[in-house]
């Protein structure tokens, strides 16, 4: 009767009695595989547990509260309610897929954003100046001022490298790094004339070689000299200066500072 | 079950008209497996709270909207509403159905495999899913008794799909191992130990 009235479950049914016979044959094998037993058993809860058969006095019951309550309400007046619409959902599954789309890209594009906000933070920092983003900053000049004496060509390429990795430790820890980043910058760099005598010194050696004078640097060099034949005099005149360790070795080796560089040696 | 969706849904569609007839064929199609799910969920009182939630059915039936399969998902939904009720004002849970006695009735290690497949009886099957967590049992018999698909079971749950689809999967998996002779030898104790 169940099978009779019932011919989803019954057809899968006869589908898994063969399996049935096939793991009532293998049982002695050991445990059975789990996948083949699932259908299985919903098979068989599915006989044991829908009861199936008369019940004459439940339906009598619900036709006669079906018929109170259609005489009762005879219009339509009844509100619809959200949960009361079970209609299939077919129709608006792409809608709710391309939302779903939509959102993710939303969401990686805002992620990235922010990713790229974070690295680029500490490149635009450099020059923004904010209060709290002083500190890459700060780093950077430590890391250009021990540079500088050594390689001043490389100048402006160590302005952007070395920021990267210190933005982040000096955004998760502020004010421990701004101490910790700011006194070493000023034992290094004293003052701004030992970098012109180190952009000086590299000036004589990369002069008329191309492209490293376009740097920021040398930029600063000939804006403070007056202009590009004014570098010349401009570094003779501090090279001589008493007090510069290697002043007499490259006043004399600065071949077009000679005649004005004595002026300012003779004056201190 | 889901083979009669279109009758039912045409059933339904006539009984919402007015016709008498149609309800009573809509009644037929989903009792068993609205009696069955409610046996789960509060045992011998599964009569009076299906009675309660044919009430409502009635009542509401207007207010429905969909087809067979969502007429199915409806009226669960309703009977579970019912069925909560019940248990609240009984101030018992459901898993409380499956007595100490009932588990020590359980097919034990004499019943062969053969046995359980042949006489899987409704007391047996019913101790067997009372024996799961309360999530894996409902999820179980929504799908199995009642014929729900997975969003439906989850509609009717008011849980997430993929969280009731793996409740579905892990209760009949556990299930079909203890209805395999060698699963109620070796397993039986452990996991319904475990899930009281």
């Amino acid at each position: 009767m169940r099978d009779a009235e019932h011919g989803g479950p019954a057809d899968r049914a006869g589908a898994e009695a063969d399996m049935a016979v096939r793991h009532g044959r293998g049982r002695g094998a050991g445990p059975r595989p789990a996948p083949g037993d699932a259908p299985e058993a919903e098979v068989l809860l599915a006989a044991a547990l829908r009861e199936e058969g008369a019940d004459a006095e439940g339906e009598r019951r619900a036709v006669a509260a079906f018929r109170a309550a259609r005489d009762a309400e005879p219009g339509r007046a009844a509100r619809r309610r959200r949960r009361d619409d079970w209609r299939p959902r077919s129709g608006c599954r792409p809608g709710r897929s391309l939302k779903t789309v939509l959102s993710v890209l939303l969401a990686s594009l805002t992620l990235g954003g922010a990713a790229y906000a974070t690295m680029g933070g500490g490149g635009s920092t450099a020059h923004d100046g904010g209060p709290v983003r002083t500190h890459p900053a700060t780093a950077t000049a430590t890391a250009t001022a021990t540079a500088s004496p050594d390689t001043p060509a490389s100048d402006g390429a160590s302005a952007e490298v070395p920021v990267r990795p210190d933005a982040a430790p000096s955004a998760a820890t502020p004010p421990p790094a701004r101490e910790t980043a700011t006194p070493p910058a000023s034992p290094d760099r004293p003052a701004p004339a030992r970098d012109t005598e180190a952009h000086c010194r590299a000036y004589e050696r990369v002069a008329g070689r191309g492209g490293a004078l376009d740097a920021t640097a040398w930029q600063r060099l000939v804006t403070a000299a007056g202009g590009a034949e004014h570098v010349g005099a401009h570094c003779a005149g501090r090279q001589t200066r008493p007090g510069a360790p290697g002043s007499p070795n490259a006043a004399g080796g600065s071949t077009g500072g000679n005649a004005t560089g004595q002026m300012p040696g003779r004056d201190q | 079950m889901q083979a009669h969706d279109g009758e039912l849904g045409a059933a339904v569609a006539r009984a919402q008209d007015g016709d008498e007839a149609a309800f009573a064929v809509a009644y037929r199609f989903v009792q068993p497996g609205l009696l069955g799910y409610l046996r789960g969920l509060v045992g011998d009182d599964a009569e009076d709270v299906a009675a309660d939630a044919w009430l409502e059915i009635a009542r509401d039936l207007r207010r429905f909207r969909g087809d067979g399969a969502g007429f199915r998902g409806w009226t669960a939904t309703i009977a579970r509403h019912r069925a909560l009720d019940h248990l609240r004002r009984l101030k018992v849970r459901p898993r409380s159905t499956a007595t100490e006695q009932d588990v020590l009735d359980l097919p034990g290690p004499h019943s062969t495999h053969e046995q359980a497949l042949e006489t899987l009886s409704t007391r047996t099957a019913l101790d067997l899913v009372a024996g799961l967590p309360r999530d894996q049992a409902e999820a179980v018999l929504l799908r199995v008794v009642v014929g729900l698909d997975g969003p439906s079971a989850a509609r009717v749950l008011g849980k997430r799909p993929g969280a009731v689809r793996t409740a579905t999967y892990r209760g009949l998996r556990r299930l079909a191992r203890q209805l395999g002779a060698d699963g109620v030898t070796d397993d039986g104790p452990g996991t319904l130990g475990e899930s009281t």
